[in-house]
């Protein structure tokens, strides 16, 4: 950012640069599609503070699928009539949410007094600026800054306020109305624009890249725009179950049509996904096998995955085992039988349980039942 | 039926005796004890006959007529009662303080939410330190009868519980009378006042008598609001309904009713389960629906809610260190945040609230953030349950917000007055609430003192200085008025004490603050008890008459303090005396011929004293301080003296 001086900031100032982006970002493009070979086109033109123009342009992955949305924005800050011209390139993902911005090497980004930012500085803007609920929508830059506590500055002739404290957490310190600027221009009119450009992209191919993303926002739009009951994105709900970013797994699970948690197939594999959910995400995958008939392999699943799991867990596996005692044979048997020498009582308790309940026919087994029954006596 | 109130009138009930001593007035008397008492009472034992009369008719008349017993109409009524009119307050239940009583269970919020030095004041104050210090035990049901005494002992209050007003009579744009009905006495009262306060929260008195009122949730456009919904719909925030639970020894099943609603993890990604004590203000429903109309089915839903996430917790697996924790209480009565509004001579938006615009005829403060529920509450748990911004100080209430535009002797105080629904999002909370009740009920005071309506206090400069003075006086929590009271000899006075601190010197006592306010300076006197007992002392050149002494000490405004069900909310809390406070004191009158202990005091928690005592020409006063609570510092913000 640069420091200059006088109140009155004319709009063909203000179209210099705006006309210089435009160059810049068509070259970009150009040598972006050399380098990399992805393609970039331009998404829309906005205006930003009523008549700052920026260009966004929509960046395409490998697979030649809409990818992130970007824009060169230059516009003036102003306060306390001291203007700054703020420089940055700023992505957004598909939805208009915030991804990262690059400062301009030759105009670095700034604080009160010209100090540069910090790494710190950077990472708290862009915390600031990924918060879409942030203070900054409802607060003015003027009502943010308290008139009372004056700081004058050394480089240049003016003074500023301090931050109110309790709303100093919304702001990187010595930045307020760059943090205030940049929030509104990241979170403001662009982002609805994007959004809007998607939903016009939006297709089946779209949608799968969205849910297999590492993006939640993306994840959690897709798994609310697909029709759940086409077989072909159960797959991928599914896979979000484990892959899922935040709590977009809870929403997924929802989403999956009941009727798959009677199929073998979904049934196998999510008891054998057992172990690498979280433990919440564990308990929603037993309660929704709890009442259901359930296969034998997943049966077998379920006793080989029981070991890591909590002692409440446990009692629901077993909950499962009894209702579908009749689908247990006796490789399933053995299995049991070894879980009686488990050091988990819960475990081996109800292992032991469940065993004298079927009462098999297994000579092996029933061994272990009563070395089992030798050792608790 | 008379007779029969009478008879327990009698037997002290209209006095709070019978609450204070019931063994003795009843558990231990025999037959002939009562029939002597009667006998020496003047009353005729075949007096006492069944009155055969179904929804029997009286009539009262009074000064001021209060219509809600929670906070805002507790402190209206004890600030109206205490400066000298006449009031009855009617609250349709049989117990008091709405939202914060034992049959809701809400905790107390306001100010103290900025974390700087804003708890309110006053008589919201005096209600929540003796509070602190009588029920250390944190029974709901004890809090409830803190406020129960402080009214049953304002000789100028009657108290009418389960009395639900129903009807009211206007004539020519003013409030005569209003009906109010309690089925448990079959009694139909019929009460004329000057003045009428509605502090129901839904304003059922304003709505009944004819008041314009807003209900909904204003567009943007219409106030350039920037948090208001773009379309104007009559939506609101929801009802919320609060559950209490114990850990046992031992595991506690639960099994929903059928009627419970199914919750999974997704339903709490916006919604924290971490105790399980007291819960949850998300709990929340109806703001969709007619939000008083629609309750019945509204508590069911809640009630379905409520058991639905219980059950979550028992039995999802989720919370496994639930399984020995059961219900121990569950609501019956939903909270409320918002029903209708009374539009005033001034509506409060929200540019007032966070830009903390000083209004020259401000009477209270909030400093809750702007904080809005999306009206879907539970039925919508994939969005967050509140959107909550941030203030950076508190900001002023006018008392334009607090009276009728268009029914010239009503009142209002709480979530009704007049106020957008967005700065309604802050203005509800209850301990602002508590504030208007205060504000108004020393209005009403004022107005029927000096013949006048609400809107001609409000629009007067001279009077609303007068009532801002004696709000002050009375502790109101209030921002930018400073003490100028003509009628205080203190501020003629000459000021030295036994030691000061570099930001507590003696001379703060008479700077006219008497709280912190947040601009670095302490504005009170700290003398240090390391050093002994400590004194401070006003004198002045000539002798003056005095029979009053006001004095305001250091409870620790910046701190916490509120009853509550949750565990962290407490911990945060000195329950018992504040130890800032100075417990234990003497006054003295420094005369021409001697000197004379006119004052003492022991077992002190209260933030503002007033000590009354036989009129005395005095050169000097001198407060000394023998004990505090704990503080090593004796703190003093404000001492006053009057002849009245």
């Amino acid at each position: 950012m640069k420091i200059s001086f006088g109140l009155n900031y004319s709009l063909k100032f203000v179209k210099i640069p705006a006309i210089l982006a435009i160059c810049c970002i068509c070259m970009s493009f150009i040598v972006l599609e050399k380098s990399a070979k992805k393609r970039v086109e331009k998404a829309f033109t906005a205006y930003i503070k009523d008549s700052v123009q920026v260009e966004v342009a929509l960046m395409y992955n490998r697979e030649n699928l809409p990818d992130r949305y970007f824009s060169p924005v230059v516009t003036p800050v102003c306060e306390e009539g001291i203007c700054y011209e703020l420089v940055v390139d700023v992505y957004w993902d598909l939805l208009g949410n915030f991804l990262e911005y690059k400062e301009s090497k030759e105009d670095p980004f700034t604080k009160f007094d010209h100090i540069r930012f910090t790494a710190s500085d950077h990472q708290k803007m862009k915390d600031i600026l990924a918060d879409k609920t942030s203070l900054l929508a409802n607060y003015e830059a003027k009502d943010l800054v308290d008139p009372r506590v004056e700081i004058k500055s050394d480089v240049i002739d003016g003074v500023t306020g301090a931050t109110y404290k309790s709303l100093s957490g919304a702001v990187v310190k010595g930045a307020v109305y760059s943090s205030h600027t940049l929030w509104h221009i990241v979170n403001g009119i662009i982002s609805a624009k994007i959004f809007e450009h998607t939903e016009k992209l939006l297709n089946d191919d779209l949608l799968v890249q969205m849910l297999q993303s590492s993006n939640y926002n993306q994840q959690f739009y897709a798994l609310n725009k697909i029709d759940v009951e086409k077989k072909e994105f159960q797959p991928y709900l599914f896979d979000l179950l484990a892959k899922g970013e935040s709590y977009v797994p809870f929403f997924a699970i929802e989403k999956l049509p009941e009727s798959i948690w009677s199929s073998a197939e979904y049934q196998e594999r999510s008891a054998e996904l057992l172990p690498e959910l979280e433990f919440k995400m564990q308990n929603e995958v037993l309660n929704k096998l709890m009442g259901k008939a359930v296969v034998r392999e997943a049966l077998r699943s379920l006793i080989k995955n029981s070991k890591g799991l909590r002692d409440n867990q446990i009692e629901k596996v077993f909950t499962i085992l009894r209702e579908n005692r009749k689908n247990l044979e006796n490789k399933e048997m053995d299995k049991l039988a070894d879980i009686l020498y488990s050091e988990n009582t819960t475990l081996s308790k109800n292992a032991y349980r469940i065993l004298s309940e079927i009462k098999p026919q297994n000579k092996k087994v029933n061994q272990k039942v009563k070395s089992y029954e030798r050792r608790i006596n | 039926m008379a007779k029969r109130r009478d008879f327990m009138k009698a037997l002290g009930l209209g006095s709070g005796t019978f609450l204070m001593s019931p063994i003795t007035l009843f558990g231990n008397s025999t037959e002939d004890e009562i029939q002597k008492f009667i006998a020496n009472n003047g009353k005729d034992p075949k007096d006492f006959t069944i009155d055969k009369d179904v929804y029997h008719k009286k009539e009262y008349k009074t000064d001021i007529l209060i219509a809600g017993g929670g906070m805002a109409g507790i402190c209206a009524a004890l600030a109206a009662a205490r400066n000298g009119s006449k009031v009855i307050l009617m609250q349709d239940r049989s117990r008091l303080g709405g939202n914060a009583s034992c049959e809701i269970r809400m905790h107390i919020s306001g100010a103290s939410q900025l974390k700087q030095v804003w708890r309110e004041t006053g008589i919201l104050e005096e209600l929540v330190l003796t509070e602190a210090v009588t029920n250390p035990q944190r029974s709901y049901e004890m809090w409830d009868y803190v406020l129960y005494d402080k009214l049953v002992s304002e000789e100028n209050i009657t108290l009418l519980l389960d009395t639900a007003l129903y009807d009211a009579e206007v004539v020519d744009g003013q409030i005569k009378k209003v009906w109010g009905l309690c089925s448990p006495t079959e009694e139909i009262s019929i009460i004329t006042a000057d003045f009428f306060a509605d502090c129901t929260g839904d304003a059922t008195l304003a709505a009944k008598a004819g008041a314009e009122y807003m209900r909904g949730r204003e567009a943007k456009s219409l106030w350039g609001e920037s948090l208001a919904v773009d379309v104007a719909d009559q939506k609101t925030m929801g009802n919320s309904l609060l559950f209490m639970s114990k850990k046992y020894d031992k595991k506690m099943p639960f099994t929903p009713p059928k009627w419970a609603r199914k919750y999974t993890t997704k339903d709490f990604i916006h919604r924290n389960i971490q105790t399980y004590e007291y819960g949850y203000w998300w709990l929340e429903l109806g703001g969709e629906i007619d939000i008083v109309r629609d309750g019945q089915q509204n508590r069911h839903d809640l009630m379905s809610v409520l058991f639905g996430v219980w059950d979550y917790i028992k039995n999802s697996g989720n919370h496994p260190d639930s399984e020995n924790w059961a219900l121990s209480w569950v609501g019956m009565i939903p909270g409320k945040r918002e029903s209708r509004r009374v539009v005033g001579d001034y509506i409060m938006k929200q540019e007032d609230v966070q830009g903390a615009k000083l209004f020259e005829d401000r009477v209270a403060y909030g400093g809750w953030p702007l904080d809005d529920h999306p009206p879907g509450g539970m039925d919508t748990t994939g969005e967050v349950p509140y959107v909550s911004i941030p203030l950076k100080g508190p900001y002023s209430i006018p008392f334009k917000t607090l009276y009728s535009k268009n029914i010239g002797n009503l009142l209002m105080a709480g979530r009704n007055i007049s106020v957008s629904h967005v700065a309604l999002s802050s203005t509800r909370v209850m301990a602002t609430c508590a504030t208007l009740g205060q504000a108004i009920g020393t209005g009403m005071f004022y107005c029927k003192h000096k013949n006048l309506l609400p809107s001609q206090l409000g629009n007067d400069k001279t009077h609303m200085g007068n009532l801002q003075q004696i709000l002050l006086r009375q502790d109101q929590a209030l921002l930018g008025v400073a003490n100028t009271d003509t009628n205080d000899l203190a501020k003629s006075a000459t000021v030295k004490a036994s030691s000061e601190t570099e930001d507590g010197k003696a001379a703060n006592i008479l700077d006219g603050i008497n709280r912190e306010i947040n601009d670095g300076k302490s504005h009170k006197w700290c003398g240090d008890m390391n050093k002994g007992k400590q004194w401070i002392e006003l004198s002045w050149k000539k002798p003056v008459k005095i029979n009053t002494v006001q004095l305001t000490f250091d409870t620790g405004l910046e701190r916490f303090l509120r009853l509550s069900g949750q565990d962290w909310v407490n911990d945060q809390q000195v329950r018992g005396p504040q130890p800032e406070t100075i417990a234990d004191y003497t006054i003295e009158a420094i005369l021409s011929d001697g000197k004379k202990i006119v004052v003492e005091n022991e077992f002190n928690f209260l933030r503002r004293v007033e000590h009354r005592f036989d009129t005395l020409e005095v050169k000097a006063i001198k407060l000394n301080i023998q004990k505090t609570h704990g503080d090593p510092l004796a703190k003093v913000f404000e001492v006053r003296c009057y002849q009245e």
